[in-house]
């Protein structure tokens, strides 16, 4: 199991832990519900990570390879703690590295755009209706251009696939 | 039409570049520099209040300031020094140096990274542009105690301050995400999570706390202002709501947040200190663990600062508290055992850690001692408090965001700040610190309430207030030789060698500043220092042959020698 | 020069020392707080020895001295063992100890001869001597006067009228929060006669600077001649304020409406006049 998930087990199993003590030393139901939050969101990341994993598309950049028990961990339950928390060394993936020099994002004012269209808006719930409409002027021509670059990003890359396989390592 | 353009500026960013570019930017680094500069402004301005304030306090009787004046500056002052200084501060070296020590060409959303910080920027100018609306900004302090900030105060400073408050939160959360994602996903090949720099790892750590923490915060900003304008009684006891509620979000964030502002400055002092000293880090592994421990920790320890509410389980609370000091002392104890049998350099950064190591000692000391609900009993809403978060703050937090201006500004600009402007700049906050802080401890002790505008001659405390504040004007001048070394050196032509310090990670390995899509080669990455193994096994066979064994696996008892690994030549 | 780097590492500690002296306790659950911040303090001050010296050690001893390349060790279980454990047992140790001064700081007796509620509002104190019929309401223009027996236990039941207030007697070592809709208990006992100030340390608002108080400890005589004197002189000024009984839990959820539409902007003028009790 990659060492991202891992974080967000140990995460929860602390989360869950402390939320039932806690209950019990206090029946306090409001720290318990933060608590408890806490568990749910970091389980959430688990479930999200575990989905993204191996055997659908590419493995993220560096991640441990292969996957089962952590050497020198048993089976069973124990081995599985013991692998939470095993943090040794696993030898990283040989991959060439790639300059994505060509694949970032070049220039763009939606950001901008939408942080005006968010601020003006934040300032109409104080100081008037006219300033939120204003507001969303400028937040939807935002999003409108955001949505454009992206999709024309995903367009280059369609066409650019073949190109981008076998891209040469430097 | 297509945004894949080949992002490579003829030039490198430099002062008076065209504004287009700045605020159409999406490169990490420029984003960076974006946060740093702003950040850097909130804490100047921050710091210009503190003065009034500490000018106000000298002596009894009120010399400057109204009392809505000054509550409305310590309001401002503490929201923008630890909302709009000391978070944003991280987050921009997380964005300049992240994708740089994991090897990457950028973020991995780089245009909802350029949404955080316009959404910071934003919200960092409604909060302070409460001084110009009738009443004045919000003066409920930082926490914005309920039901005070609900019914009982009027005016629009408080509800710039609340979405002032939201949309910085919300940019958090926003760049939570894209470091998490960077991290996991973009890391260069052979750069497994154990190998990632120690600030890198404070930086994952911290951005999940971000994502833990911050929710809590925006809901209850939503509730406060649905009671203010919307006829909502959520707070609002006399309407049968709850003026607790408030306490146990407000501080479900509040608390992770205090650990938010050090984790990124405890990464920054395990690079500084272990370059300097020409040594990896000591315990890399346990220094990990300690962080994961304190990031866990911190988010089951909210209600110490409710001990006096009588309506919280003190125990509880304050064991978990106890807790959290073991990981902080061993990262102490790591540090130093790093330096051990070092060759220590003492340059700026470096000594700003050194600094850190006594100063910020004394804050984790007072931490531990308000853990005690008894004791806190006296200190809680006092000066002994201001003291000692400011203990931390100054001493941990504020050092060592001079220690990474110091260390990387090479980096970023290619040019060196000057290093005895910067040694000036030590030496007037190493004795500006205690001057200031220590005169405040003893005031609490004797009943000086915090948040106070004025107190009578009869309180005595007229002496050490006129203490602190000499050590307040020390500590401004102080910060003077930053500023000029910083205009200074920008004024100079970029000369700085890719690796000026003799570097351990990845930042190291490409040219100052880097271009900008940040490497054209990557060194093999064999271990946490690649820049370092490289350097080895240039220098020549016979050292790495004598190091090749190591593992870094540790053994019970046994030290292991990791160096340079021949396959990395 | 020598003397002087050996007497370095101790001018910090004296720096702390002077930062650092708690006021003598004037009450026997003050007393347990004292005596554990006295073993907090020694041991803080160790603590932050220990730390400064290994510091002033490494940085004086390991300054660079040439361009050979340091020792590369980057581990050490023991050593790492050893302070994980020795931090882990002194808050064990601390924990111990704060627990047990808890329980004394916070115990309320289940029959104390007085109990005063204490009513904080914006941005003053009424107090209230159960079963008395004495009340003492702060006007604003002078500091109200909680007058106590010494050498007794007192009971405080504490409740606020409008936002949330702190009564914190600095020479008690203790503050609790006036919050309203919650009621809080505690009790403690004035060791001889005197006179301390106290003050709100809850920010609450534009005057909160301003919401001090005092009290007044008495031997038990003369304070049975205070409460009779108080009586005869019929020291009621808040009507509907007469009975304790006002002053019980149910106080605390009044409170003027929320939104003033004018807020008292001068200090003293405000009361928490016919609020308590207006609803249910
Ligand atoms: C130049 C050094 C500084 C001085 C002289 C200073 C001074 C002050 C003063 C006088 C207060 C008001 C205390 C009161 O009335 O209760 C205050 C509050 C505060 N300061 Fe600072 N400060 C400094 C730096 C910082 C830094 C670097 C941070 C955080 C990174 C910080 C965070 C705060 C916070 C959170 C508060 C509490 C605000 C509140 O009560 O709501 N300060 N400071
Ligand atoms: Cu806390
Ligand atoms: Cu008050």
């Amino acid at each position: 199991m990659p060492e991202e998930i891992r974080l967000f087990i140990r995460s929860c199993l602390f989360a869950v832990v402390v939320s039932i003590a806690y209950w019990f030393i206090s029946y306090d139901y409001i720290g318990t519900v933060l608590l408890g939050g806490f568990a749910v969101a970091s389980f959430t990341l688990v479930s999200m990570l575990r989905r993204g994993q191996p055997g659908r598309g590419a493995p993220p950049a560096g991640s441990r390879g292969e996957q089962g028990i952590a050497p020198g961990a048993g089976g069973g339950a124990v081995g599985r703690i013991r692998e939470l928390v095993d943090t040794s060394e696993r030898p990283g993936e040989e991959r060439p590295f790639e300059d994505e020099g060509g694949r970032i994002p070049g220039a763009s004012l939606a950001p901008l755009l939408i942080g005006v269209g968010v601020a003006m808006m934040a300032l109409g719930l104080i100081f008037g209706l006219w300033s939120v409409v204003a507001g969303a002027i400028p937040l939807l021509l935002g999003f409108r251009e955001w949505l454009r670059e992206v999709s024309a990003e995903l367009q280059a890359l369609t066409d650019d696939d073949e190109a981008a396989a076998v891209r040469e390592p430097r | 039409m297509t945004a894949l353009t080949d992002v490579v500026p003829a030039e490198r960013p430099r002062a008076g570049a065209d504004l287009l570019e700045w605020i159409t930017t999406t490169d990490h680094k420029r984003i960076g520099l974006l946060y740093l500069g702003t950040a850097i402004v909130f804490f100047l301005l921050a710091g210009l209040m503190a003065e009034f304030m500490r000018a106000e306090l000298s002596a009894p009787g009120l010399q400057f300031l109204t009392t809505s004046e000054y509550n409305q500056l310590f309001t401002i002052h503490g929201t923008l020094m630890l909302l709009f200084f000391a978070t944003p501060v991280a987050i921009g070296f997380g964005n300049y140096f992240i994708p740089l020590q994991v090897g990457a060409a950028d973020m991995a959303f780089p245009r909802l990274n350029a949404l955080s910080y316009w959404l910071f920027l934003f919200g960092g100018v409604l909060v302070v542009s409460g001084f110009g609306v009738a009443g004045g900004a919000a003066q409920n302090g930082w926490t914005a105690y309920v039901p005070l900030s609900d019914g009982y105060t009027q005016g629009s400073g408080m509800d710039l301050w609340i979405l002032g408050v939201g949309m910085v939160g919300f940019s958090g959360i926003l760049g939570a995400v894209n470091f998490i994602t960077t991290i996991f996903t973009k890391r260069a090949p052979g750069m497994t999570m154990f190998r990632m720099p120690i600030f890198t790892w404070n930086m994952l750590v911290t951005s999940a706390m971000i994502l833990f923490a911050f929710p809590p915060l925006t809901a209850a900003l939503a509730m406060l202002f649905i009671d203010r304008h919307l006829g909502g009684s959520i707070f609002a006891p006399a309407q049968g709501g709850d003026a607790v509620i408030w306490q146990d979000l407000f501080w479900f964030f509040g608390h992770p947040e205090v650990y938010i502002i050090i984790l990124p400055f405890f990464g920054i002092m395990s690079e500084v200190v272990s370059v300097f000293s020409g040594r990896p880090i000591f315990g890399y592994r346990q220094i990990v663990i300690a962080t994961f421990s304190i990031a866990f920790l911190s988010m089951s320890v909210w209600a110490h600062h409710m001990f006096t509410t009588g309506v919280v389980n003190d125990p509880f609370f304050s064991v978990m508290s106890y807790l959290i000091a073991i990981p902080t002392g061993v990262k102490i104890f790591n540090w130093i055992a790093t330096m051990w049998k070092g060759q220590i350099r003492l340059t700026t950064a470096m000594l700003f850690c050194i600094g850190m190591l006594y100063t910020f000692t004394i804050g984790g000391i007072s931490g531990v001692m308000a853990a005690s609900p008894p004791l806190d009993f006296q200190f809680n809403d006092s000066y002994f408090i201001v003291a000692h978060f400011h203990n931390v703050l100054i001493g941990g937090t504020v050092f060592l965001t001079f220690a990474g201006f110091y260390y990387w500004f090479p980096k970023m600009t290619g040019r060196f700040l000057d290093e005895r402007l910067g040694k000036l700049h030590f030496a007037t906050w190493l004795v500006g610190v205690p001057l200031t802080l220590l005169p405040m401890y003893q005031l609490g002790l004797d009943g000086m309430p915090r948040r106070i505008a004025d107190y009578a001659p009869a309180t005595g405390w007229s002496d050490l207030n006129m203490v602190a504040t000499v050590g307040a004007i020390l500590l401004g001048l102080g910060t003077i030789p930053f500023l000029v070394a910083i205009v200074a050196a920008l004024r100079q032509p970029a000369t700085a060698p890719a690796d000026p310090w003799g570097g351990f990670a990845l930042e190291w390995a490409t040219s100052s500043p880097p271009p900008a899509h940040n490497f054209d080669t990557l060194p093999p990455i064999r271990s946490d220092r690649p820049v370092f193994d490289a350097r080895m096994a240039a220098a020549g066979a016979g050292v790495a042959a004598s190091l090749a064994g190591g593992s870094p696996a540790p053994g019970p008892g046994t030290g292991s020698v990791p160096g340079p690994r021949p396959g990395g030549g | 020069m020598t003397r002087l780097r050996r007497a370095l590492p101790l001018l910090p500690v004296a720096a702390l020392a002077a930062g650092g002296c708690m006021p003598q306790a004037a009450t026997t659950q003050g007393q347990a707080t004292f005596n554990l911040y006295q073993v907090f303090f020694w041991a803080g001050g160790v603590v932050a020895a220990i730390v400064w010296i290994l510091t002033t050690v490494a940085v004086l001893r390991y300054r660079r001295r040439s361009d050979a390349l340091p020792s590369q060790v980057r581990e050490n279980t023991r050593l790492e063992f050893a302070w994980t454990a020795l931090p882990f047992l002194t808050v064990a140790g601390l924990s111990v100890l704060t627990l047990l001064t808890l329980s004394t700081v916070d115990a309320v007796p289940r029959d104390t001869p007085l109990t005063v509620h204490v009513l904080a509002f914006r941005w003053s104190w009424q107090f209230t001597y159960q079963g008395q019929g004495v009340v003492v309401t702060g006007d604003g223009t002078q500091p109200p006067e909680l007058v106590l027996p010494a050498g007794q236990t007192t009971e405080i039941v504490l409740n606020s009228a409008d936002v949330i207030h702190s009564f914190w007697v600095p020479d008690f070592l203790f503050k609790r929060d006036a919050i309203p809709g919650v009621t809080n208990r505690f009790a403690f006992t004035v060791k001889q006669p005197g006179t301390w100030s106290g003050q709100c340390a809850r920010y609450c608002g534009l005057y909160h600077d301003q919401m001090t108080f005092v009290v007044r400890a008495m031997p038990a005589p003369q304070f049975l001649a205070w409460l009779a004197a108080q009586r005869a002189a019929g020291s009621s000024p808040v009507p509907g304020l007469a009975s304790p009984a006002v002053a019980s839990p149910a106080a605390g959820q009044g409170g003027p409406s929320p939104l003033p539409g004018a807020p008292s902007s001068t200090p003293g003028a405000s009361s928490p006049a016919s609020s308590p009790g207006s609803v249910p």
